[in-house]
């Protein structure tokens, strides 16, 4: 002690406390001070106007103090107490800041003046900070500042310190709370900013230090608790400079104020930038967990920097003049980006992981404490890997995942047929399908793309943009996402594993989950996936009353989810919800009790409304067009015949075949009369049974499909089931006690009737799927229907037409095809043909159409591809007809030539003579030569415009409906359609969806309601 | 068990399913358009005279080549074809297309719709012929079509020719495989509405050896009838046939041939088993010894085969010959004979079939008839329309027509098969893979 004392000779340390409402903390502060094993020469507090005990226990201590204004900085004050404390002779003086929620180690300055001893260029020494009640918390060792003006102490979050970062290391700042400085330095700096009263005015400080020369360290061997009482708002800032008295509204202001006043002026604009940007992400952020003051504080906090650039200007000058050295000195202590988007990289996995596997705290029990002897004596315990397959979740997860990579063999890659469209590359074409107000399909439509596209396009992004890869996983990995979502329900029904799984693999492989998957029933595979997920949580809105709002949101939003899939989906659950009010109404008229009525009758609209308006304006459509109600994703595929329907099998291509008889009928009608729970699965499987079997035989034209086709029932089908594995799943759990505690009758004929059809299907369903079942509609890498030729020029439109046979009849189909096949969205959105181009298609197959080709030509299509197989009777009179001259015919069939100007945009004059221009996909900039009308090959819409010379076109339907315009002069113009309507609409979804996703997420919480031990 | 749960459970699925299967039977159907295409009636060459019967004067028509493509009445029931081919919308009623060189030779053949593969069995491009093919193309688009040929010499090369649109050429067997004496042709369009017609006429310096059109078959087949081949007997000698084949595939045939006359069914000598080498056109002698005026061949083959018949025949004293070629089974058909008065000739092991005859002066004529093996049905000299019906399976038949000019043979199957289409629909799932 005294040879270190010794070797401090020469310098002279003068503490100086400043004291704001500290009266928790400073008794330890103060007798941490006193405790010093290196003494301290002088002690001064300063006391900003505190309202609590703090000047008595100054007092009490014998600490001499001097007082200040309430709404003094932490700046000011430190200069006030300066300026009562003499200046040294001959001695190099040291200031040590201490805060009043800040206790140093005895040990603490010793290690400070140690760390100084032998190292003359150093200004600035810190402690390595821990927290006040956690103190193996790390808090920091030197502090920095990052692009975005978050605070950098390069640690993670709540780091355990064991010493990993022990040692003396440079920064380029330490904390106010235990900064050592050299006094004559501080001076010469001009001490800290008064435009920084509190935060961040350390950081400055050891800025302008190193820019001036100095060196700045961080000295882990000196440790100090601190509570971090400001910024952990567990008091009131009442600085002069606090607008609005919000910490962090104020740490964030001044932050940026450090980095725009002291960084290189070529950095400024980009610094701006990064400011702006990164204050808007985390306002969104605070939105979202439904802080909006803090939101507002990183707002304002730029824009009153903005606001007052006087401020900056001269603290730049002031800064100019105290620097020596170029001010890319700090560069090394920035923190590159990739640090900070590792660290919050990790952040964000460890909050996922912490909340998807939370870590429970260890049992602490006085009968099982580790003995460390007994742990050296004893052979360490091992488990046996092999009891891992003992595990029923194991067993059937690796038995489906041996399943699905068999059934899937002929999907590796990019997936399309069924009812599945072919995926377009990226999410990027999603999102751009999405926000268009113009779809090219067929002769275009401006329908709302379905939400359904956006959830995909969301998950796209997440998977790297790749809408290829993400559809082929999820047809992969369906069975096992079925399995995962099927058991997360049954384990809310029975605590027996063996039987939660086996149902669940069940269920994964029920009918309508191996037609859905087989067939690229891309809405029902969702159905299948989220429906479970709802129905864990149906039961709880029996007491909607009792609920919070935001499980009400959560759930809404989950049914939002699926009603952007299928709007079947949205239908049931809204009549389950119907159901409810009706009962709430009869509840009334028996209690009375309005206020409880409304009170549910308010939840239960917003549980309804919520999933409509979050899929706006596609769900709005379906109003106009009640049938799209009924109507799924995708192409219109056959379905089943309503006796299919009624074993709960959907039917259609890909469908497993009738005889492979599943048994949810058979539980359903054993269920409907148990005297348990089931009863109430059962009753509502029933219903869905019954209108599945019942809309099986609707038809009706929609997605494209000018005849229609048998209704596919697998939403209602997809509720029967998840209602029978649940019956089914509530009837034989624990039914062996119960069986074998009475006598043979019914019930044991019963439940071994289940259990054996069950097995016998499930077993069956296995080996169909892996043989016969995997050769499926849906397949990888299969030939484009188009040829390659087709598909080179943009926008090009061809008439398909396409023989198929069935029930040994052929049927003719014809479609516009626009440079490509369908894609994932086109038969949602694609518009009926126009009677004109079905009659000139239907006469020109019969052989009658003498002016088919015209009226085609007219509608800007080019060519007409025949796909193979060919009716040598229609390919004989198309021949016969004029106007179509044969350009190829190939294994993939015949395309024509079709005679006449077939472009999409063409201007006729005045003396008729007609003159094709150039267009772009939807838009285009061209000129005319004079008077005349242009022609439009696109469907009619009000939303089509020409603008010549700043005034609008007449727009008139021409001969074929067709949209035309009357230009008067010559000149440029510019072709649009006005997407104003479809942006509006979708600015108020992402409202909606912010609101709901606000509504729904747990609310974060603001720093004064974080307990003190949470944060330090 | 509550009975009245049961009661309801089980109403409620029995009308569920009762319900949707009634409602089942009211969905799905489908719609189709049924029409007889046009038919294509062959061109006239220089220096002959044509004649097609047709149902009425009613019967549109329009000509191919001609200025304009508006079908217009036929005016006459026997229309006289000038020379450029005719487009006839002759619906469910074949018209027989009558040609002769007045003096010299006549051959029948039908007015037709276009057909995916034509084969001829007929013809020589040797010094004696004078023979040629049409196409016509009753398309508004152009055709292009592939001409094979075969000879006694085996595969000669093909042709691939291109027929303007609504127009027809004619193509001169000389052209097609100089110097050959045994041919057999197919034709396959490519793309456009093409009817193939095939003439075959042979002189010897100024003589004529007499002429006929040689009717078409739509493939090869391993079992087929031709039917109606005239057998003269002048001055006590009967006329030569020959029967005429082609295996056009990859393997040798084995042929069976069964005459079939009023005299009885026998096998010749020699064709019973006869071996018939791949690719060549092989002629075979055929000097049946029979009194029947008209026979029936009956081949059997182990490989596909076309095949037809030439007869040499003396009429009115000057040489002519006649081509039969092969005839599907009979199926219920119309046929507009105003100005011929054919003999029908039918083969089936059991015959049996109605014929209405309407006479040009409208009066309807029902006969019946039967028979074993082969029957002879002549039609009423005025006949405007023969309606052939009330079928027995298994029956073949052919049409013979003499006048002074000559001997021409037609085989009974329709002109235009009535086409059963689906009306096209417009469906998205035709751009889907």
């Amino acid at each position: 002690m005294a040879e270190s004392a010794k070797r401090h000779e020469g310098h002279r340390v003068t503490a100086i406390l400043v004291v704001h409402d500290g009266a928790t903390w400073l008794p330890e502060v103060v007798a941490s001070l006193v405790s010093q094993s290196r003494a301290i020469d002088q002690t001064l507090a300063v006391d900003t106007g505190s309202n609590d005990a703090s000047v008595r226990l100054l007092k009490n201590a014998h600490v001499p103090f001097i007082s200040l204004p309430r709404e003094t900085g932490f700046g000011a004050a430190i200069a006030a107490a300066i300026e009562h404390i003499p200046a040294p002779k001959g001695e190099d003086e040291w200031l040590w800041f201490i805060h009043d929620d800040c206790a140093p180690h005895p040990e603490a300055l010793q290690a400070l003046l140690d760390a100084i001893e032998n190292r003359p260029q150093v200004a600035i020494a810190g402690p390595k900070l821990r927290g006040w009640y956690d103190r193996t918390h790390f808090l920091e060792a030197g502090v920095s500042i990052a692009g975005n003006g978050a605070r950098w102490t390069g640690l993670e979050p709540h780091e355990y310190d064991q010493g990993q970062r022990d040692g003396v290391h440079e920064v380029l700042a330490v904390s106010t709370a235990g900064m050592l400085i050299r006094r004559d330095v501080f001076d010469e700096l001009g001490g800290f900013d008064p435009n920084l009263s509190l935060f961040r005015d350390d950081i400055d400080l050891g800025w302008r230090a190193r820019v001036a020369g100095h060196s700045v360290i961080a000295v882990t061997d000196a440790i100090a608790l601190h509570a971090e009482a400001s910024a952990s708002e567990r008091r009131r800032v009442d600085v002069k400079s606090a607008f609005l008295h919000r910490p962090l509204l104020l740490d964030r202001r001044n932050a940026a104020y450090v980095l725009l006043a002291n960084s290189s002026w070529w950095l400024l604009p980009w610094l701006v930038l990064q400011l702006f940007g990164s204050a808007l992400v985390r306002a969104f952020g605070y939105l979202i967990a439904k802080l909006p003051g803090y939101a507002g504080d990183e707002i304002l906090a730029v824009g009153l920097l903005i606001v007052h650039p006087n401020l900056l200007r001269d603290a730049r000058k002031i800064r100019r003049s105290q620097r020596l050295i170029s001010p890319r000195v700090v560069s090394t202590f920035i923190p590159p980006r990739w640090s900070q988007l590792r660290l919050s990289a990790t952040r964000a996995a460890e909050a996922i992981r912490q909340k998807i596997l939370p870590t429970s705290p260890e049992p602490l029990s006085a009968l099982d404490a580790p003995a460390e002897d007994e742990d050296l004596l004893m052979p360490a315990l091992s488990t046996r890997w092999r009891s891992v397959f003992r595990r029923p979740e194991i067993v059937g997860v690796l038995f489906l995942l041996v399943l699905t990579t068999i059934w899937s063999r002929h999907r590796y890659g990019s997936l399309d047929g069924g009812a599945l469209p072919t995926s377009p590359e990226g999410a990027i074409d999603l999102w751009q399908r999405y926000a268009d107000s113009w779809h090219n399909v067929g002769m275009g439509s401006s329908a709302a793309t379905p939400t359904w596209i956006a959830v995909l396009a969301l998950a796209s992004t997440l998977m790297f943009g790749k809408a290829v890869f993400l559809i082929a996983t999820l047809f992969w990995a369906a069975p096992l996402l079925l399995m995962w979502s099927m058991y997360s329900l049954l384990r809310t029904l029975t605590l027996n594993s063996w039987l939660a799984v086996g149902a669940s693999v069940s269920y994964a492989l029920s009918p309508v989950a191996i037609s859905s998957i087989n067939s690229g029933r891309l809405g029902t595979i969702a159905v299948l996936i989220l429906a479970p997920q709802i129905a864990r949580y149906l039961p709880r809105l029996a007491k909607v009353e009792n609920l919070e709002w935001r499980f009400i949101f959560g759930l809404s939003f989950l049914v939002g989810v699926l009603t952007s899939f299928s709007l079947p989906a949205y239908l049931g659950i809204a009549m389950i919800y119907l159901i409810g009010m009706i009962y709430d109404a009869r509840t009334l008229r028996s209690s009375g009790n309005r206020e409880l009525f409304n009170t549910r009758l308010v939840r239960r609209i917003v549980l309804i409304a919520t999933p409509f308006a979050l899929c706006l304006p596609w769900s709005l459509e379906a109003l106009v067009h009640p049938s799209r109600l009924l109507l799924e994703p995708g192409l219109v595929l056959a379905g089943g015949s309503s006796n299919l329907a009624f074993i709960a099998n959907p039917g259609g291509a890909g469908s497993i075949p009738w005889w492979f008889v599943s048994p949810v009928t058979l539980i359903l009608v054993v269920a409907v009369f148990s005297s348990t729970s089931a009863r109430k699965y059962a009753e509502v499987g029933l219903v869905f049974l019954v209108i599945a079997t019942l809309t099986s035989v609707i038809s009706f034209p929609a997605h494209g499909n000018a005849l229609g086709e048998r209704l596919w029932v697998g939403t209602w089908l997809t509720y029967v089931t998840v209602a029978a594995v649940c019956s089914g799943v509530i009837i034989l759990d624990r039914l062996r006690e119960r069986l074998a505690a009475t006598h043979f009758h019914h019930r044991h004929i019963l439940a071994g009737l289940v259990v054996a059809s069950t097995l016998l299907y499930t077993s069956a369903a296995s080996a169909w799927v892996v043989s016969v079942g995997s050769d499926s509609p849906v397949k990888a890498d299969q030939e484009s229907v188009l040829p390659a030729f087709l598909t080179l020029t943009p926008g090009v439109k061809t008439l398909v037409l396409r023989s198929s046979y069935s029930g040994g009849l052929a049927s003719l189909a014809f479609f516009i095809a626009r440079e490509s096949d369908a894609l994932l969205g086109d038969p949602d959105i694609a518009p009926p043909t126009s009677p004109i181009i079905d009659r000139a298609v239907r006469e020109m197959v019969d052989g009658s159409g003498l002016a088919s080709s015209k009226v085609l030509s007219a509608h800007g299509i080019k060519y007409l591809f025949m796909k193979n197989p060919v009716d040598n009777q229609i390919v004989r009179e198309i021949d016969g007809l004029g106007g179509f001259v044969r350009n190829s015919s190939t294994q993939a069939g015949i395309v024509w030539r079709i005679a006449g100007v077939s472009e999409r945009l063409v201007f006729t004059d005045a003396t008729g003579n007609s003159k094709t221009l150039l267009s772009g996909d939807v838009g285009a900039r061209t000129s005319t030569t004079g008077p005349g009308f242009l022609s439009l090959a696109e469907n009619f819409d009000s939303s089509w415009q020409i603008i010549q010379n700043g005034k609008k076109l007449v727009r008139t339907r021409g001969e074929y409906g067709l949209p035309q315009f009357q230009s008067t002069q010559a000149g440029e113009f510019s072709l649009i359609h006005d997407g104003t309507r479809r942006r509006a609409w979708l600015a108020l979804q992402m409202i909606v969806f912010l609101t709901v996703l606000v509504m729904a997420l747990p609310a974060g919480r603001r720093k004064r309601e974080i307990s003190v031990e949470e944060l330090t | 068990m509550n009975i009245r749960r049961v009661g309801i459970v089980t109403t409620g699925l029995v009308t569920a399913i009762v319900l949707s299967n009634l409602l089942t039977a009211t969905v799905g159907v489908k719609k189709y358009s049924e029409s007889y295409p046009a038919v294509a009636c062959p061109p006239t060459a220089s220096g002959m005279s044509a004649q097609v019967s047709t149902e009425s004067k009613k019967t549109p028509y329009r000509k191919i080549a001609g200025k304009t493509e508006a079908f217009i009445p036929v005016k006459s029931s026997r229309f006289t074809i000038a020379s450029d081919p005719i487009l006839l919308d002759s619906a469910d009623v074949t018209s027989v297309v009558w040609q002769s060189r007045i003096g010299i030779w006549a051959g029948a053949t039908l007015c037709t719709s276009p057909q995916g593969e034509q084969w001829f069995v007929g013809g020589a491009a040797d010094v004696t012929s004078k023979g040629r093919i049409f196409l016509v193309n009753s398309g508004l688009s152009e055709a292009i079509v592939d001409v094979a040929i075969w000879s006694e010499n085996g595969t000669q090369s093909d042709k691939v020719l291109t027929v303007r649109a609504n127009s027809f050429i004619q193509v001169r067997f000389d052209s097609l495989a100089a110097g050959q004496s045994r041919l057999s042709v197919r034709v396959t369009p490519r793309s456009g509405r093409i009817s193939a017609f095939m003439v075959d006429e042979r002189g010897k310096g100024l003589k004529s050896l007499g002429g006929d059109i040689v009717n078409s078959v739509e493939s090869p087949a391993t079992n087929f009838v031709i039917s109606g081949i005239p057998h003269q007997i002048l001055k006590g000698k009967a006329g030569s046939h020959v029967l005429r084949i082609l295996v056009p595939g990859n393997a040798d045939a084995n042929i069976k041939v069964d005459l079939i006359s009023k005299d009885g069914v026998f096998t010749p000598v020699g064709l019973d088993g006869r071996d018939v080498q791949r690719g060549t056109v092989t002629d075979i002698a055929l000097n049946p010894t029979i009194a029947a005026s008209a026979f029936s061949l009956r081949i059997h083959s182990d490989q596909p085969v076309v095949a037809g018949v030439f007869s040499s025949l003396t009429i009115f004293g000057h040489p002519e010959f006649l081509w039969n070629s092969a005839t599907p089974q009979l199926v219920p058909m119309t046929l507009a004979v105003n100005g011929l008065t054919p003999t029908l000739i039918f083969t089936g092991e059991t015959i049996g079939l109605k014929i209405q005859t309407r006479l040009i002066g409208g009066k309807v004529v029902n006969s019946t008839v039967t028979g074993s093996d082969i029957a002879i049905w002549k039609a009423p000299s005025n006949s405007q329309t023969i309606k052939i019906s009330g079928l027995q399976p298994g029956i073949y038949g052919g049409g013979l027509v003499t006048s002074t000019n000559g001997i021409g043979f037609f085989p009974l199957i329709p002109g235009s098969a009535l086409t059963r289409a689906a009306i096209p629909n417009s469906n998205i799932w035709v751009i889907n893979r």
